[in-house]
């Protein structure tokens, strides 16, 4: 499926995620936890659909009830007694502090997961070499050469069986033929690696100072987002460091207030973490407009 | 204008003590087309890296390269880094970063130019080079061509003048090798760049270049069209030029010597080789000679269209007879096989069927992704068919697998640990304690089969020798040498002609046909349409999963039209089953004395 914040400008498409991942860490209020959580698995649905799903039952559902549990019946540094397990006391700030952490730690879970569908390798590499290109031109001959060697693996297993016949069984048979792969591997890597060393400066590596292309264009929908997102981070930055986002849960919780700047410091939190989810929207619709309109 | 000037080039590696290039001399000029030809190990790979400054490997060096009225060694590094392309051999070893995209831009990048204008070379190099749809690709998704392209590319985008490309085309398959032959074409017929290219496999481009100059021994033997190289080559004394020889002068020469009234080609010494005519390369050029001729001299009767039909179709009993006569040699009996990679993806393998016979040299052929790899993966073992069966006539058959990359079979430092760890002599732990110095001396015997092995192969000279600093026919020795040891019935090669020379592919093709006579079965599955039609006892066709029918190569060549060798394509209107030079020099000669 196409996903409409890939067209933007990286370095504006990761703010949105940059922000989000942040706040989850930064508060665990009942409400921006499950703000955070719920825009979260909204947008890991859209952008994944069956991958994220699974993401979710798989780890994501797993953590969180270990989290929950884990935090109930050991955190006892709150003071109201839920119940009694034979002599183990359930403190229920426990229970409430786990339930909003544990939906933290999965929203940025999630959240990571949706990061990554938009902002691929090359993207990050494109942020990073603004700081340093040859850095960024390492992570590059990293991941290139990752894909290689993975290649060299299957081939060398491959020769492997085609000498000695099928796969051992025993252990130390299996531990034998391990060293010798690696073995063949590093040699047959590092031989390859001289060729592209010579391959790098018979194209001028190291004649000087490296520049970067820049395929990405910063364009007027990237000036919209950035607005929208800045406007929106700021509310949320005054309002964390005013303390309004912030919870005590112990020694005993506190109510959540619903006074009108929190209420208004939840909506701004809301449309910042949606603001993703808005724009797959939006152009999902302004699509079908465009297609219906001619 | 010479662009390039080369004055008594001698060259000796650090580690040698004998030259590698021996008083070499020539000039290039500008927007000519070079094509550097000469048997593996000559010194071609040595010299292009001397025209390219700051990558001379280590040694004495003498004489000088001249580019541009500059010597190469006062060259400023960011001209001869723009103004001087390589590409190397080895497609995927000069792709340095992980995205197409990036690795175009990665020349002018290092060369700090400003971001606009890398976008706009990249895009006209791209757009010029028609490789949009690769252009937002992982380089690790490209195919070899597609990588040797995007290489080019890579280095077109410097804007160069003058291309140094060593053996580009030997780990290519023969389609991939032509669009990059094409490739180089418009290149220098639309741009003028000055190219030069060193190729063992010359005879899809002799024609194609302006001039072609021969190496021997470190010695530039030869610089000259490439009918008066044909020419030189044809007279030449020594067994690598001669083998060097594309096939359609190979005929030409063949057959224009076994004239009655023809003077003897290989009495001419070469101080008589200015006198001789221009020997033509093209099956263009010598099909109709070829054809007049026999004609003319022979009175071979020219054959309709209507008896070839017809020989096909007995063919096709010759071949049914012939299968049943055999019935009990057969060595291996595959039925229906069928193999996907997952579980949505199309059959790869379809319902394939083969047999191989003991003793023979079955030679599969077939195009690319056609699933040659994966069948002979399927017949050793390395994976299972999902359904079909693979039945060994006798039990306790043993096959062995050569890989397209021999390098993957090499774990030591010298070949003999390889060959010795093979057979079971010389563990890894030992080897490993040995490497790292904890143990002194590790104890090399060769016992009396190794040795065998040894001497049938002929790598006495090679054992003490690191894997990776032998040529790669030497390496394909070795490698089938750690296969020997296990005692196969049943040898399975992959691609075992690609990167090697002819008289190397000769040599290869001689021991595997010394192999089947002790009862060993061969099954090479190859692109070399000349190799299977030379060497093999029974040739099939993999396309579309599945092995249309296997007959023997003078069967299965003859009836086709492009899919078949160059002599087939030169003297099979008139000599219907010849598929080989060799064939069709002995029914010429048959002609030759009836007339």
């Amino acid at each position: 499926m196409k996903i409409a914040l890939n067209t933007y400008h990286p370095a504006v498409a990761v703010i949105p995620f940059a922000a989000a991942i942040g706040f989850s860490m930064l508060t665990f209020h009942p409400v921006y936890s499950v703000i955070t959580l719920a825009s979260s698995v909204a947008l890991a649905v859209k952008l994944n659909g069956q991958k994220a799903i699974r993401l979710l039952l798989r780890f994501c559902m797993p953590i969180y009830l270990v989290t929950i549990l884990i935090n109930t019946a050991f955190n006892k540094n709150g003071v109201t007694v839920m119940f009694y397990i034979g002599d183990w006391a359930i403190i229920s700030e426990g229970f409430y502090f786990g339930l909003c952490s544990g939906a933290a730690l999965c929203a940025i879970l999630l959240w990571f997961s949706c990061y990554t569908s938009v902002i691929d390798s090359e993207k990050f590499l494109f942020l990073t070499s603004r700081f340093s290109p040859n850095a960024a031109l390492l992570v590059s001959m990293t991941l290139g050469q990752v894909s290689k060697m993975t290649k060299k693996v299957s081939e060398i297993s491959d020769a492997q069986i085609g000498i000695y016949g099928e796969e051992q069984k025993k252990l130390s048979k299996r531990l034998r033929m391990a060293m010798l792969k690696i073995s063949v591997l590093l040699s047959w890597s590092m031989e390859d690696s001289v060729q592209t060393a010579d391959s790098m400066h018979a194209r001028g590596y190291g004649t000087g100072r490296m520049t970067k292309m820049n395929p990405y264009i910063f364009g007027r929908k990237d000036r919209f987002l950035l607005a929208f997102v800045l406007v929106f981070m700021s509310i949320s930055i005054s309002l964390l460091i005013a303390g309004k986002a912030s919870f005590r849960f112990f020694p005993s919780a506190e109510t959540v207030s619903f006074d009108p700047v929190s209420v208004f410091g939840y909506f701004s939190y809301f449309f910042m973490l949606s603001l993703p989810m808005a724009i797959e929207i939006k152009e999902g619709l302004q699509w079908r407009f465009y297609m219906s309109g001619i | 204008m010479a662009v390039l000037h080369v004055r008594n080039l001698n060259f000796t590696y650090a580690s040698e003590k004998k030259p590698t290039l021996i008083d070499i001399n020539f000039e290039v000029q500008r927007g000519e087309f070079l094509l550097l030809c000469g048997p593996s190990g000559c010194g071609k790979t040595t010299l292009l890296h001397h025209l390219k400054p700051h990558l001379e490997p280590r040694g004495a060096k003498t004489g000088e390269v001249v580019f541009n009225a500059i010597d190469t060694s006062h060259l400023p590094e960011r001209d001869a880094a723009a103004k001087i392309g390589l590409i190397m051999q080895k497609p995927e070893n000069q792709i340095v970063t992980d995205t197409v995209r990036h690795e175009l831009a990665f020349g002018l990048e290092s060369l700090g130019f400003h971001p606009a204008l890398i976008a706009r070379r990249v895009a006209e190099t791209v757009s010029y080079f028609g490789i949009e749809e690769v252009y937002n690709k992982k380089t690790s998704e490209l195919s070899g061509g597609e990588k040797q392209l995007v290489s080019i590319a890579a280095i077109m985008a410097l804007q160069p003048e003058l291309l140094l490309l060593d053996e580009p085309a030997s780990q290519l398959d023969p389609i991939a090798a032509r669009n990059l032959y094409d490739i180089l074409l418009r290149l220098n017929s639309e741009l003028g760049i000055t190219i030069i290219l060193s190729e063992h496999r010359i005879d899809d481009v002799f024609s194609l270049a302006h001039r072609v100059a021969v190496m021997s021994d470190g010695k530039l033997v030869c610089v000259n069209t490439p009918q008066y190289t044909a020419t030189y080559m044809a007279a030449s004394g020594e067994d690598r030029i001669r083998e060097m020889l594309p096939i359609p002068s190979k005929i030409y020469v063949d057959t224009s010597t076994l004239l009655p009234d023809a003077k003897n080609l290989n009495l001419i010494s070469r101080d008589d080789l200015g006198a001789l005519i221009n020997i033509p390369v093209t099956v263009r050029e010598v099909k109709p000679w070829f054809e007049t001729l026999a004609q003319e001299h022979l009175h071979i009767p020219n054959s309709s269209g209507a008896d070839t039909t017809r020989q096909n179709i007995n063919k096709t009993e010759d071949y049914k007879d012939s299968e049943s006569e055999n019935k009990d040699k057969l060595a291996v009996v595959a039925d229906s096989l069928c193999f996907r990679f997952s579980k949505n993806s199309e059959d790869v393998i379809n319902n394939l069927s083969v047999t191989i016979k003991k003793g023979e040299i079955l030679s599969i052929v077939g195009g690319n992704g056609a699933g040659k790899t994966t069948l002979l993966r399927l017949i050793s073992g390395i994976i299972k068919p999902y359904s079909g069966k693979i039945k060994f006539v006798e039990n306790g058959l043993k096959t062995a697998y050569l890989p397209q990359n021999p390098q993957s079979m090499f774990a030591f430092d010298t070949v003999l640990d390889d060959l010795l760890q093979t057979e079971g002599a010389l563990s890894a732990g030992k080897q490993f304690l040995f490497s790292t110095g904890i143990l002194n001396e590790v104890d090399r015997k060769i016992s009396p089969n190794l040795q065998n092995i040894i001497n049938r192969l002929g790598i006495e000279m090679i054992l003490n020798k690191h894997p990776f600093d032998l040529s790669f026919g030497e390496l394909q020795r070795a490698a089938l040498g750690m296969l020997l040891i296990k005692m196969p019935d049943i040898l399975l090669l992959d691609e075992p002609t690609k990167g090697i020379d002819t008289l190397t592919k000769r040599r290869m093709a001689e021991l595997l046909k010394s192999l089947c006579n002790d009862g060993l079965s061969v099954v090479a599955v190859t692109h070399d349409i000349e190799f299977a039609a030379e060497y093999s006892q029974s040739c099939a066709m993999l396309f579309d999963g599945r092995i249309l029918n296997i007959e023997t190569p003078e069967n299965f060549f003859s009836g086709n039209m492009c899919y078949t060798t160059v002599a087939h394509r030169i003297a099979g209107r008139l000599f219907q089953k010849t598929v080989t030079c060799e064939e069709v020099k002995n029914e010429w000669i048959k002609y030759a004395i009836r007339g």
